[in-house]
C-alpha cells in the first residue's frame, strides 16, 4: 500500500497545489491525504483505481477545511533547466507562468475540473467521479474555465503570435 | 451568426475533447473553415493546453522530504495501532481472570467427600416414584437413612443423598449441586469402592 501511495504523491502534490496555491499547504494537504488513504486502505479493492480515488480523499479534505486564503504572489515555477539566457525558453517561461497565473485565478471548481483534465488528463469521467459531480456538470465547468482563460490570456497570446510571425 | 453557425460553435469543447463522431467531425471541420471565431479558439486553446501540460508544471513534484515524513507519520500511526491492539488484549485478559474469579466465588459449595469446598444448606428434592437410573438403589431401605446416605448418586448437575422418609413411596434427597470434577471424582470412588469389593478388601 505505501508503495501505492508514493506512486500517487507527486499527482496529489500538483492536484493540493492547484488547489490550495502555497508549497507548504499543497505539502501538508498531500501528506494528510496519504495518512488518510493508507487509514482506509481496506475500502480501496482495485488497486487501479487509487489515482482517481487519492485525488477525490484529497478533494474532500481540501472541501473540508484545509481551504486557505488566496495567496498574494502568484506560484513562479522552476525552470526546467539554467537556460535562461536562451530567448526562447524565456519565452516558454512566460507563457507559462501567465497561463498557470490565469489557472489560479479561476474559481476553485473551475480551477480543479482545468487540473483534471488538461494537466493530469483524466477522463470526464474519472474526473466527475473525483469532484462527486455529474459528467454533465463538469463539461459545464470546464467549458466555462476554458473560455475564460481565453479571454484573459488573449492579449498574452496575440502578442507570442505576433512576435512569431514578425 | 445563424443559428445553425451557433450549433455548430456549440461542439468546439467536444471537438477539443475528441468526443465527436467520424460525422460530426467532418462537419465541425467543414465549420472551422467558414468561423473565424472557432478557429482562433481552438487555436488559442490549444496553445493554453500546451502551456499547462509543459514539464514546469505537468511533472511538478512534491519535496523529497514528503514520502520520508509522510512514511514516517504512518509508521506512528502503526506503532499507536500495536499498542492499542495489545492494550485492548491485556484488557480482555484481565476482564477474563476478573470473571472467572466471580465465577468460582458465586460457585456453589461442594458436596461431601467431594475435591475441597465447604458444605452449606442442601437443596431438598422429592423425588416421586422414582426411576432405577435416577435413584438407583435408594428405594432399598428409605427409613434407613444411615446406609442410605453411604449411597451416592449422580445426577446431571449435582448429588443426591438420600434421607429418612416417612412414605415408603417417596424418596427424599438432599440435592448438592457439582461441577463435573466433582462428578468424576465420585465415579472413582465408586469404582475403587467396588474395586476393593470385589477383592474382599
Amino acid at each position: 500500500m505505501e508503495e501505492l501511495l508514493a506512486v500517487h504523491a507527486d499527482v496529489l502534490y500538483r492536484y493540493a497545489l492547484r488547489m490550495v496555491r502555497d508549497r507548504q499547504q499543497a505539502e501538508d494537504l498531500t501528506q494528510e491525504t496519504l495518512l488518510r488513504g493508507w487509514r482506509q486502505r481496506a475500502k480501496l479493492r482495485e488497486p487501479a483505481a487509487a489515482r482517481v480515488w487519492l485525488l477525490r480523499i484529497a478533494t474532500n479534505i481540501y472541501r473540508d477545511g484545509l481551504r486557505v486564503a488566496k495567496p498574494t504572489a502568484t506560484l513562479a515555477f522552476e525552470p526546467a533547466c539554467d537556460c535562461v539566457g536562451v530567448e526562447g525558453r524565456l519565452e516558454q517561461r512566460e507563457t507559462v507562468d501567465a497561463v498557470v497565473a490565469a489557472l489560479d485565478e479561476l474559481p476553485a471548481r473551475q480551477r480543479q475540473v482545468m487540473h483534471l483534465i488538461t494537466i493530469e488528463q483524466l477522463s470526464h469521467d474519472d474526473a466527475a467521479a473525483v469532484l462527486e459531480i455529474s459528467v454533465e456538470a463538469l463539461k459545464a465547468s470546464l467549458s466555462l474555465a476554458r473560455r475564460t482563460m481565453r479571454e484573459r490570456l488573449k492579449p498574452i497570446y496575440d502578442e507570442v503570435r505576433g512576435a512569431r510571425t514578425e | 451568426m445563424d443559428q445553425t453557425n451557433q450549433n455548430a460553435c456549440d461542439l468546439l469543447d467536444a471537438f477539443l475533447d475528441g468526443e465527436l463522431n467520424a460525422a460530426e467531425m467532418a462537419s465541425f471541420e467543414a465549420h472551422l473553415l467558414q468561423c473565424a471565431d472557432c478557429r482562433e479558439s481552438v487555436t488559442q486553446q490549444r496553445w493554453i493546453d500546451g502551456a499547462l501540460r509543459a514539464d514546469e508544471v505537468a511533472t511538478q513534484t512534491a519535496s523529497s522530504t514528503l514520502l520520508t515524513v509522510t512514511a514516517e507519520a504512518i509508521t506512528n500511526v502503526r506503532r499507536k495501532q500495536r499498542l492499542r491492539r495489545m492494550l485492548a488484549g491485556s484488557l480482555a485478559a484481565a476482564a477474563s481472570v476478573a470473571l472467572l474469579a466471580a465465577w468460582q466465588l458465586r460457585e456453589p459449595p461442594l458436596a461431601p467427600g467431594s475435591a475441597g469446598g465447604s458444605v452449606t444448606a442442601p437443596i431438598d428434592i422429592a423425588q416421586r416414584n422414582a426411576t432405577p437410573r435416577q435413584s438407583r438403589g435408594l428405594e432399598d431401605e428409605p427409613s434407613a437413612s444411615s446406609k442410605i446416605a453411604a449411597t451416592f448418586t449422580a445426577g446431571g448437575s449435582g448429588i443426591a443423598i438420600p434421607v429418612a422418609s416417612d412414605s415408603p413411596d417417596v424418596t427424599i434427597v438432599q440435592f448438592y449441586p457439582t461441577t463435573e470434577a466433582d462428578r468424576r471424582l465420585q465415579r472413582q470412588r465408586e469404582l475403587e469402592a467396588k474395586y476393593r469389593e470385589l477383592i474382599g478388601g
